[in-house]
């Protein structure tokens, strides 16, 4: 059980930084300013926080449990790669603006996958 | 009178293709998401999740084995292909896309012509190697 908590704490966790990634791209689209240490930092704990979670998830997959169902995995693999793709996806734009809107967008997207890795899992 | 080759048409098809399928998944995506989100939160719409869904998925597959085929043809580098496939998971951002891929196409050509690359590469290194046995027969590069 307590790796199944553990999960789903870090599950929470991870959530609150994709929150917090995809604010820093709002606030970048608004402003239009260029992506600084915080976009940087923002992307790492992203992918770090779902790393961490999916590795506990791997153990509990190891131990015998299993989502409901399996789309669960392609779930948590979207989520960990979304904020990085959308950062890549923002380099072939000119304007700060749109860098910011693509993290914008790739993490709104990221937040549904989320929820949807909530109900699956 | 210019002649088209095979080649040149099977180009504008892949071309118009990726164009087509761009616009289609560009679009696609928030559709998806959209009425993927008002199924979750209502319980309504399942028929419609499962339509939209199933052109996305279409449009997302062809334009996955398209963007390969259009990175041989324009000879794309390695950072340009990962960027056409990270922008099939952001929504409306294959349009910014394939605006820029268009643009790029369009604008007159600035490059050199294969005779003139060649000529300057050989100019440039015939240059350089003989500013190096000037610095190695006199120990110092000759001051024009």
């Amino acid at each position: 059980m307590f790796a199944l908590d553990l999960h789903v704490l870090l599950a929470i966790a991870a959530t609150l930084t994709v929150v917090v990634a995809t604010l820093e791209g709002a606030v970048r689209a608004i402003r239009a300013r260029p992506a600084g240490v915080a976009a940087e930092r923002t992307r790492t704990a992203v992918v770090l926080s779902v790393a961490v979670t999916a590795a506990v998830g791997l153990a509990l997959l190891v131990g015998g449990h299993h989502p409901k169902e399996w789309l669960h995995i392609i779930y948590a693999a979207l989520a960990f790669s979304m904020v990085p793709v959308a950062d890549n996806a923002g380099t072939m734009l000119q304007s700060d603006r749109g860098k910011g809107m693509a993290r914008l967008g790739g993490g709104l997207v990221c937040l549904v996958v989320v929820t949807r890795l909530f109900v699956t899992g | 009178m210019p002649t088209t080759t095979p080649a040149d048409t099977t180009a504008a098809v892949l071309l118009r293709a990726f164009q087509l399928t761009a616009y289609a998944e560009g679009g696609l995506l928030p559709a998806i998401l959209l009425v993927a989100i008002v199924h979750w939160v209502t319980g309504y719409g399942a028929p419609m999740v499962a339509v939209v869904g199933a052109f996305h998925g279409a449009a997302f597959t062809v334009y996955v084995l398209l963007v390969p085929a259009v990175a041989r043809l324009l000879s794309w580098p390695l950072h340009t292909t990962s960027v056409a496939f990270s922008v099939a998971f952001v929504p409306f951002a294959p349009w910014a896309f394939e605006r820029r891929i268009r643009k790029d196409l369009t604008r007159p050509r600035q490059r050199r012509s294969t005779a003139q690359h060649q000529q300057h590469r050989t100019t440039t290194l015939g240059d350089q190697m003989s500013r190096k046995s000037e610095v190695v027969t006199t120990g110092q590069p000759e001051r024009s």
